[in-house]
């Protein structure tokens, strides 16, 4: 099978496959992530809607491609070479999403062709029962369809809902369902929103298998305080809006830029992935619970990442899903809470993340007397599988450095 | 309260139009004397003379071109085409003057006329007496084109076609003039521009205009007997169109069928799908079907006519089919 | 009935000076003829720059009709005309700045530049309509003269059309509900003996449009279009009776169009001697020979209106090219009241 170059949006033209992630001869199995993809707005990872092996490598890494170019031929054991559009759309037409779903997140490989065998297979499935899929947390590729057809309808879903017990819900990540939990009986036991099902999972995850530790540093932010109010009284409006999120976003960024040794993650037994961009995400607190998006390269100006954060913001709120993109790293700043200090836990598909505390007033020793200054903590969670202290104290250091000295790139 | 005609509602829309505002005055073949070709205007001339009704010779392009020269200079003049149909004569008129008059004087002006018409079959006067003809001037920016389905309707919505200082064509279904329904006059005055759920329901939309609205309601209480509940909504205006009454309704149901005396191929049905997959895909549980006459000049031969116009029964089978429960 | 053209005629103008016209209203005729005159060449020079775009009919000859008729009839009557219209727009008082602002898409144009040289109108001088089809005025001519009947109003509707415009059906019906109403309108038919670009003996049954009001039992008269006291007389004996109820009278003015049908149209059709005589009949030269000869204004005199017309034409044209386009926001303004 022959997979193409997926159209991501109406206006992409061309893109660049930046690292193949998978060799000839591997084995591919139909979700996995085949190769990254850089388009001119941000870097996706391809799944492949394939299973089999990987038999050629037609498409070379940083040369410019149009969506459509054939870029590999999987052997699925099937006579057919059929070609399929790797992240084709549904039956209904959606623009494809070929990589971690950003516009529909929800269950693995939900918008690519399922192959049942090799069998060239669309999902058919109307666009309210694809939404409901969605909301509910069903895997639509094992879902029968009773429509014309076999297209999947709402009844469908709902009686698909009623038989899963544990919703795989709103946080965008291709992963294997989580073992059905036996829920305690009891007279006032109730069921989970989708979200807190999901962020449930996830904790638990991280917590059971990433082995992390911790390095705090407690930073001196009167430099930022300094600029933060100049931005304030800034002619341009747009930097007015310029929170203290918005510099430790910058100050990871450029250690990012920096160190790009640090800016991985772990990518399976043995491997790990080499992120590229300077993509950090950032802890989102909501009513339903917690979302954490990844904000695309923050190593740009103050402006830029205050814009950016803005609308992830307001898309959060929205509950509208945004590009699901690669990161080694997330900030928690928990400072408005009026948190001195906190530990916070790494993504599971991450390797640090970095808990901001909020600015004080603080008693310090400098040069043998005693000042008051003010600053705030700052605590980062590494996954030690993949990174180790030395190199982790460098990074946040950088971060520091950013921060204490006023390296700002403000417009 | 009254119990009345679509006939008689729509003459009293006129008689209280004209009593109320003396630069309302009417126009067309044999209104006056004669009391209209289907008796709607009986009364008025004897009640309102020579200075408020105008015969006309029979002058469609005439008549339509004075109405708006009548319009452009402080009158608000209502004209009547007999039949739906002749409105082919004086197209010009109505689509090149009228609906651009504001426009091209930048401004200067506006054509507050109505054209009243009389359209649709079912009675058996073959192929160039029983078009409906609104969807054919949807195309036109600057004209308003207005359905009633009913009595009531009939009344609320003539008077406030007389009110708007734009062109509006106002489409009389012929068959229904003797139809009876319910008139409160205190209920004004109509909405332009907003459709009317005239039957709740949660798992099919049927979207109809003038006769077929009747039809969809009956079809919908058959299909209640068989679980299937249907929400009906009553367009009532072509321009402006109302998606969004649509889109709720669909939000709802999840089902959109649409039900039109129009071919398929141009038909409203055909923009009222569009316009509720454009903004409101992900609503759909099923694709959106309409029924619309065959792709053919509609019949004179009572059986071919009754096979042509989408019945009840060709309602609830597609109702059926669509919610797979053919 | 006659069956060849009637053609324009260059006869002198003999009639004696109109009671209601001073000296002053005359020289003002003149200089109006002179400001279409100006302004048509400037608009056919504007064209073949490219500043007008699309296409146009200009009016050359014609002036003694929109002028003569013009100061035939009063501010508060209706004016309808066709695309063919400058000229009736200027007679009427049109601003030239707004007329050349609207002709080259500006947005300070009579109709905002979303009109165009075909839809010439001002509501303030109740010029009320031009129109792009042929023969669709009418009826609304016919009807504005039904607003001001039914209302009781000393006003009445005056509208122009072409000889073209007898052949197709508006007209005819517009005619005839005129006749049964006895509409206070006044038909003005500019016979400028070629439709678009067939002659009309090719085209008509009955080349003396006069007669064909007979049709309709309306009274119909020929004149002299290069005239502009004839048609003047002639336009203010027919607004009279117009005014008086007892119908509509048709007047068909023969003029010599000096220039093709539309600005696309050099004019090949018409043999070279035809043309030639015609541009002999200039309704602006017999004008002025008539002026001298009454004593109304020296050769210098009509010479210096000439120059300041042209100016003010040059002045309004330059500041017109000048003004800016329409801004996006309005492309879709004005559609519905």
């Amino acid at each position: 099978m022959e997979l193409k170059l997926p159209k991501l949006s109406a206006t992409m033209e061309e893109a660049r496959i930046v690292e193949w992630l998978k060799r000839e001869g591997d084995q591919v199995r139909e979700g996995e992530v085949l190769y990254l993809l850089e388009t001119d707005k941000t870097t996706i990872e391809v799944e492949s809607t394939a299973t089999g092996v990987l038999r050629k490598i037609l498409a070379d890494t940083d040369r410019p491609l149009a969506p459509g170019t054939p870029v590999c031929i999987i052997d699925t054991g099937n006579e057919e070479t059929q070609p399929a559009d790797s992240g084709a759309a549904s039956d209904t037409g959606a623009p494809p999403a070929a990589g971690p779903a950003p516009a529909e997140g929800g269950a693995p490989a939900a918008n690519g062709p399922s192959s049942e065998g090799g069998g060239e297979e669309r999902i058919r499935i109307s666009p309210a029962a694809r939404k409901l899929a969605m909301q509910l947390g069903v895997d639509i590729t094992k879902v029968t369809g009773t429509g014309p057809q076999g297209r999947i309808g709402l009844k469908d879903i709902e009686e698909a809902a009623k038989r899963q017990p544990s919703a795989q819900a709103a946080e965008p990540k291709p992963q294997d369902p989580a073992p059905a939990d036996p829920a305690p009986e009891g007279a006032n036991t109730e069921p989970m929103s989708p979200m807190r099902a999901a962020i449930a999972r996830n904790m638990e995850k991280s917590w059971s298998t990433i082995p992390a530790f911790w390095l705090e540093r407690w930073v001196n932010a009167e430099n930022m305080l300094k600029a933060r109010e100049v931005l304030r009284k800034s002619r341009d409006e747009a930097l007015h809006g310029i929170t203290v999120t918005d510099f430790l976003l910058q100050a990871i960024g450029f250690a990012l830029q920096d160190m790009p040794d640090i800016n991985i993650r772990w990518a399976g037994p043995g491997r790990i992935e080499r992120i590229g961009a300077a993509n950090v995400g950032l802890a989102i607190s909501l009513e339903e619970g917690l979302v954490a998006p990844v904000l695309p390269d923050m190593n740009r100006t103050l402006a830029e990442i205050s814009r950016a954060r803005q609308e992830a913001v307001q898309a959060a709120r929205q509950n509208r899903m945004m590009a699901k993109l690669p990161a080694s790293i997330t900030l928690s700043n928990l400072g408005a809470a009026g948190i001195d200090r906190f530990r916070a836990i790494v993504k599971p598909d991450e390797a640090m993340i970095l808990a901001a505390g909020a600015i004080q007033e603080r008693v310090v020793a400098e040069n043998g007397r005693v000042e008051v200054r003010s600053g705030l903590s700052l605590v980062l969670t590494v996954d030690h599988r993949i990174i180790d202290g030395m190199k982790a104290a460098q990074f946040i250091a950088a971060i520091c450095e950013t921060i204490e000295n006023g390296l700002w790139k403000i417009a | 309260m009254i119990t009345t005609t679509y006939r008689e509602a729509i003459q009293q829309a006129l008689a209280d139009e004209m009593a109320a505002d003396p630069s309302v005055v009417l126009l067309g073949e044999d209104i006056g004397h004669a009391g209209g070709p289907f008796k709607v205007t009986e009364g008025l001339y004897e009640r309102f003379g020579p200075s408020r009704i105008l015969d006309t010779p029979i002058a469609e392009t005439g008549i339509v071109g004075c109405a708006i020269g009548m319009a452009i200079t402080g009158m608000r003049p209502v004209a009547e085409i007999m039949f739906s149909d002749f409105l082919m004569v004086c197209m010009d008129q109505i689509v090149n003057n009228a609906a651009k008059y504001r426009y091209m004087s930048g401004g200067q002006t506006s054509v507050p006329m109505v054209i009243r018409t009389s359209c649709g079959g079912g009675i058996r006067f073959g192929a160039q007496h029983s078009q409906l003809g609104e969807t054919r001037l949807m195309q036109f920016p600057g004209l308003k084109i207005f359905a009633p389905s009913n009595p009531h309707d009939a009344y609320h919505m003539l008077r406030a076609a007389i009110r708007d200082d734009n062109p509006v064509m106002f489409f009389e279904h012929k068959a229904m003039y003797a139809r009876k329904g319910e008139l409160d006059k205190s209920a004004g005055p109509a909405q332009v521009g907003k459709a009317r759920v005239c039957r709740e329901g949660k798992d099919l939309t049927i979207v109809a205009t003038l006769m077929m609205v009747g039809r969809a309601l009956e079809a919908a209480e058959q299909l209640e007997k068989e679980g299937i509940s249907a929400e009906v909504v009553d367009l009532r205006y072509l321009r402006p169109l109302d998606i969004d009454t649509v889109i709720a309704s669909v939000s709802k149901t999840h089902n959109l069928l649409t039900v039109e005396e129009n071919h398929a191929l141009g038909g409203w049905g055909a923009e009222v799908i569009t316009g509720t997959v454009e903004l409101a895909m992900d609503e759909l549980d099923s694709a959106p079907r309409r029924i619309t006459l065959p792709d053919a000049p509609l019949p004179f031969s009572p059986v071919l006519e009754d096979a042509a116009i989408p019945s009840v029964d060709a309602i609830v089978a597609k109702a059926r089919s669509m919610l797979g429960q053919a | 009935m006659e069956k060849m053209p009637i053609l324009p005629s260059g006869d002198p103008i003999r009639q004696d000076k109109p009671e209601a016209l001073s000296d002053k209203d005359l020289l003002a005729m003149y200089s109006e003829m002179v400001l279409i005159r100006e302004a048509e060449e400037k608009v056919q020079s504007l064209y073949m720059k490219g500043l007008i775009h699309g296409t146009t009919h200009l009016c050359q000859g014609q002036e003694a009709v929109s002028v003569g008729a013009a100061w035939a009839i009063k501010p508060q009557d209706y004016v309808t005309m066709t695309y063919r219209g400058h000229g009736h727009a200027l007679a009427r008082g049109m601003d030239p700045a707004k007329f050349f602002a609207e002709l080259m898409g500006r947005s300070a144009g009579i109709n905002k530049g979303k009109g165009g040289s075909m839809h010439l109108c001002d509501f303030d001088l109740n010029l009320i309509g031009a129109f792009g089809i042929i023969g669709a005025g009418i009826p609304v001519a016919v009807g504005a003269a039904m607003s001001a009947k039914l209302r009781g109003e000393d006003r009445i509707s005056v509208n122009f059309f072409g000889d073209g415009t007898t052949n197709i059906g508006a007209f005819h019906e517009a005619l005839n509900m005129a006749a049964i109403w006895k509409a206070p309108v006044v038909f003005i038919c500019e016979n400028n003996i070629y439709g678009e670009f067939s002659r009309i003996d090719e085209t008509t049954a009955v080349t003396r449009l006069s007669d064909r009001a007979a049709a309709y039992g309306m009274p119909g008269v020929t004149i002299n279009g290069n005239n502009v006291i004839e048609v003047y007389e002639e336009v203010r004996k027919a607004a009279e009776r117009a005014r008086s109820g007892e119908g509509p009278p048709f007047i068909e003015c023969v003029p010599s169009r000096q220039r093709g049908h539309s600005r696309t149209d050099p004019a090949k059709y018409r043999p070279q001697q035809e043309v030639e005589a015609w541009l002999a009949y200039d309704p602006i030269r017999l004008f002025k020979d008539w002026l001298i000869e009454k004593g109304i204004a020296t050769d210098a005199q009509l010479k210096e209106i000439w120059e300041s017309m042209k100016a003010v034409v040059d002045k309004t044209a330059e500041k017109a090219e000048q003004s800016p386009w329409p801004s996006l926001d309005e492309l879709t303004t004005e559609t519905y009241a």
